[in-house]
């Protein structure tokens, strides 16, 4: 009865759900993509370079978002039965995460990825089928043959779609090839790689340069690759990473990319960066857009490799960012991108309240609060396990199992343990702020005495203005490069980002710790009161390890050294950095600051270019800035999207200036 | 070894090729009308008072020992009394009082100054001693260049040029590069805009040229004063005749610097001096 309602309403992939219901929840959800790709709509051609081009159009209600993602949201609780929305709640809704809602800043159990497009487009997915026939397990071998049948049929359709409407003759005949054959020509690999990204939902690029170099001549891929990037950002996907490998092929990709909001990119540079290749990137980073940002190679590889052995060598150079710039290794990984975002200033406003009043040392005071990060952190990391072999029993994902390795060798679901590696990364937001609030303590209640701990309890749970306009002014904080202050710092991050070393993870390597907001920084500030730092209440976090509220006076070289000061190998999930300039900055000064900053340990930075005054008038008239784009937490948005106290937050950074000060 | 220091300026992108820091020493035996940085002039601290920024709290007062606010409702400064010990700067919060000057130790200079070593490299960078004058303090100075230069750092110094010979070539030889200031090529002008006599000054540049040391002219054209067909060509000679001249950068003229003079208490001498644009500019630097 239900799939008769189903089909009524023309949730044809849903109703593929029930047709076999004897059979596991990974063969049903097979069948049901199968089904969607058979009767779905397909996007109108517009005379684009790739098909499919645009947004997604998502008529069906129910499907597909729950047949690849994470989970079953998007059913209207109108268009059925309740006994057949009872059914399907039921049924698809059984998995919820249970990390703690307040330590969820920027993420919650959410996963990105990376389909392994070089091997589709060297294999063919036609060759996957003799593969998939090795998977003992009978559900999940008939499963994924339906995804490859769906995927062809949908291929099937889109050719003739396009023949009827006259389409470009090379897409019809590149269509034809990939990603079903091998690629042949570097337009088939953009072309099949843009059908592979609409099958994962346009979540990441991946490692494009080294990926299209076997099929490049040499030849103009600009507005392909142009296309390519627009279907990810109109689709709100998310990131891409080039090397230098092939210099001609790295500048068209960044060329390409200019201006644009997405993909952000993850540009690996070092001293050996052909010129030409620093050239674009500035240029590209003078556009506007934040992007690229600069990687370091050498630090973030090398140190995923200590932290996690069992990775090989040649695997390390699929790196790439999945969502905001979460690390992955293209193809190849189930990243917990974001399981949980421990609110670090949350648990330090809980421990002044609870324990300021009563510490004899700020050393004790110090040991308390660790403590009680140290606590959650466990908690998390608990609840993480539980929420993950939930996910593997409630929410296995077919179509990842297809394109990610080695799924299919290992014959194991994706969620469940398939991909080759795997790891979970807790994500620490408010560090500065707490690196500082525990300074002023320091100052303020233990060296100087100026006030005790109640009283300074009591003024901040006032909200009291000449405090807060006192702690801002004090020279003990992050972002001035003070021996002190960067010794600190290091301890404190250290023992923090150190705390996710411990524990297994089930499916993967182990957790790793980052500090990437989102723009989940400025809800995470809603409830927390006026904080030490000088943070009034209510108002966000730090953004990512930045120097807070314009501290950073000193100039840029004395915020990057304070940042490398933090124990940044001990945040390979990565450690974001966001870096407001002015437009006097030279392009060879700008390039000596990022390898400077990567010569000291920095793993990851990223740029905006604009001044306080564009930013102002943005925040005045945002009709005459509709393609200002800023960084933010780990991502590149429009500005007009962001929320009004991000808003400022942003427009309140410093802007660092290029010349004499 | 100790001295005044008026500001240690990290990431500075003028004062020589790459990324440096810049070290502002306090004290110059040039008085020139023009001067922009008037807080530097004098090797003693100096307080400023910015009256706009004043709450009147009265703060300043209670700290002060040498009387110098003579009403506690009232920042009212009286400069004379000052000893410039900086107590009342340290309590001012709304920034309306603010010290000019600071002893610090050679130790203390060149442990920021390696701090940024790194970016050093990666730009073909150093450090750079500015003023005020650097010879005013040469000892400072030149224990400063010897130690970065020990460390491989690029040194540099910006100089009037004006100290003994000795005082000289005992600074120059730590430093990888000068830019040496020629405000005007007129002895008699040079007296009455500066203040001190221009001969030891093109002494001190031909010692430079001889010991092969790098450098560059620093002119600056200050309208209705040295805008000077005869000075900007004397300049062009001086150039020409010297080998180790790696050109002249010439320094338009700006007023940014006006209203540290009503902060120090001090009249200022070119209240009508306009600005070169860009073309004017363009011009005098065709002669050179």
């Amino acid at each position: 009865m239900i799939i008769n309602e189903l089909l009524s309403i023309g949730e044809y992939a849903a109703a593929g759900l029930y047709e076999e219901t004897d059979r596991d929840l990974f063969y049903r959800k097979s069948l049901a993509l199968r089904r969607y790709y058979e009767k779905c709509e397909l996007a109108e051609y517009r005379g684009e370079y790739l098909y499919p081009s645009g947004v997604t159009e998502q008529k069906m209600r129910v499907a597909p978002s729950y047949l690849t993602g994470l989970s079953f949201n998007a059913l209207s609780r109108d268009m059925l039965t309740s006994d057949s929305f009872e059914r399907l709640s039921r049924e698809f809704c059984a998995y919820r995460s249970s990390v703690p809602e307040e330590h969820t800043v920027a993420g919650n159990m959410y996963t990105h990825s990376i389909p392994h497009y070089e091997r589709i487009l060297r294999e063919g997915l036609s060759s996957y089928t003799d593969r998939i026939k090795q998977i003992e397990d009978t559900d999940m071998r008939e499963g994924l043959l339906h995804v490859v049948k769906g995927i062809e049929c949908h291929l099937s359709r889109c050719i003739d779609y396009l023949e009827s409407v006259h389409a470009d003759r090379r897409l019809i005949d590149a269509l034809r090839t990939v990603p079903m054959n091998p690629a042949k020509s570097a337009y088939e690999a953009i072309v099949g790689w843009n059908y592979i990204m609409y099958l994962d939902g346009c979540d990441n690029i991946g490692c494009l340069d080294t990926g299209l170099m076997p099929y490049y001549n040499g030849e103009n891929l600009v507005p392909y690759l142009e296309n390519l990037y627009d279907n990810l950002d109109k689709n709100n996907g998310y990131s891409m990473s080039l090397g230098s490998l092939c210099p001609s092929l790295t500048l068209q990709c960044l060329r390409a990319a200019k201006g644009r909001r997405r993909p952000m990119i993850e540009l690996f540079v070092d001293e050996s960066t052909p010129e030409e290749i620093w050239r674009e990137a500035i240029s590209t980073v003078k556009s506007g857009g934040g992007q690229p940002a600069f990687y370091n190679g050498d630090a973030l590889l090398g140190g995923l490799k200590r932290r996690f052995p069992t990775i090989r060598s040649e695997d390390l150079k699929r790196f790439c960012g999945g969502g905001c710039t979460e690390s992955m290794l293209a193809g190849l990984s189930n990243v917990g991108s974001l399981d949980a975002g421990i609110n670090l200033l949350l648990i330090l406003e809980k421990t002044i309240y609870a324990e300021l009043a009563r510490s004899e040392s700020f050393e004790s005071f110090y040991e308390k609060y660790t403590g009680e990060v140290q606590k959650t952190v466990e908690k998390v990391k608990g609840e993480i396990n539980r929420s993950r072999a939930k996910r593997a029993k409630y929410n296995p994902l077919p179509m990842r199992t297809l394109l990610i390795d080695d799924c299919i060798e290992r014959g194991v679901e994706y969620n469940g343990g398939g991909a080759r590696y795997g790891w979970s990364i807790i994500s620490f937001a408010g560090l500065i702020n707490v690196i500082d609030s525990l300074l002023a303590i320091k100052t303020l209640v233990f060296d100087e005495r100026k006030y005790t701990g109640t009283e300074l309890t009591e003024l901040l749970r006032d909200g009291n203005e000449a405090l807060l306009s006192e702690v801002i002014r004090l020279e003990k904080c992050h972002g001035k490069d003070i021996d002190e202050v960067n010794e600190f710092a290091h301890c404190l991050s250290k023992r923090i980002f150190s705390m996710t070393e411990g524990g297994e993870l089930i499916f993967g390597e182990g957790f790793l710790s980052a500090s990437i907001q989102f723009s989940s920084q400025a809800y995470a500030g809603r409830n927390i009161g006026s904080t030490p730092d000088g943070r009034t209440a209510g108002s966000p976090l730090c953004d990512s390890l930045a120097a807070i509220f314009g501290k950073d006076k000193y100039g840029p070289t004395a915020l990057l050294n304070s940042v490398t000061a933090l124990d940044l190998s001990g945040a390979l999930g990565v450690p974001v950095v966001n870096l407001n300039i002015s437009n006097n900055f030279s392009d060879e000064i700008l390039k000596a600051l990022i390898l400077g900053y990567m010569k000291k340990g920095g793993i990851q930075l990223q740029i905006t270019y604009a001044s306080r005054e564009e930013l102002e008038d943005a925040y005045l008239h945002p009709e005459r800035h509709g393609n200002l784009i800023v960084r933010v937490g780990g991502y590149s948005e429009y500005f007009n999207r962001l929320p009004d106290e991000l808003k400022r937050m942003i427009i309140n950074r410093t802007v660092q200036e290029g010349g004499h000060q | 070894m100790n001295g005044r220091i008026l500001n240690i300026q990290r990431f500075c992108t003028e004062d020589g090729p790459g990324i440096r820091t810049t070290v502002f020493m306090k004290g110059c035996p040039l008085r020139c009308i023009w001067c922009h940085n008037p807080e530097s002039q004098k090797v003693c601290a100096e307080i400023s008072f910015n009256k706009s920024k004043c709450v009147e709290c009265g703060k300043c007062a209670a700290v002060c020992e040498n009387g110098c606010r003579a009403n506690k409702k009232h920042a009212l400064y009286q400069r004379k009394l000052c000893a410039g010990c900086g107590k009342c700067a340290e309590i001012c919060e709304s920034g309306a009082l603010e010290k000019h000057g600071e002893i610090r130790s050679a130790d203390e200079i060149c442990r920021v100054i390696l701090k940024d070593r790194v970016y050093y490299e990666a730009s073909g960078g150093g450090v750079t001693l500015s003023g005020g004058e650097p010879l005013y303090q040469w000892e400072l100075a030149e224990e400063i260049l010897r130690r970065c230069s020990d460390e491989g750092i690029h040194t540099a110094i910006e100089t009037c040029g004006y100290g003994s010979e000795k005082v000289f070539r005992q600074v120059i030889k730590h430093c990888d590069l000068v830019l040496f200031d020629i405000k005007e090529t007129d002895a008699a002008l040079h007296k009455r805009y500066t203040g001190v006599d221009l001969k030891p000054i093109l002494r001190n540049l031909s010692i430079l040229n001889s010991e092969e040391i790098p450098f560059f002219i620093r002119a600056p054209i200050i309208p209705s004063l040295n805008d000077r067909i005869e000075h900007f060509t004397a300049l062009r000679k001086l150039r020409e005749s010297m080998k180790s001249c790696l050109g002249i950068q010439v320094m338009p003229y700006h007023n940014i610097g006006r209203h540290k003079y009503d902060l120090l208490g001090r009249d200022y001498a070119c209240e009508d001096i306009p600005e070169p644009d860009a073309a004017l500019t363009e011009y005098w630097k065709s002669l050179i």
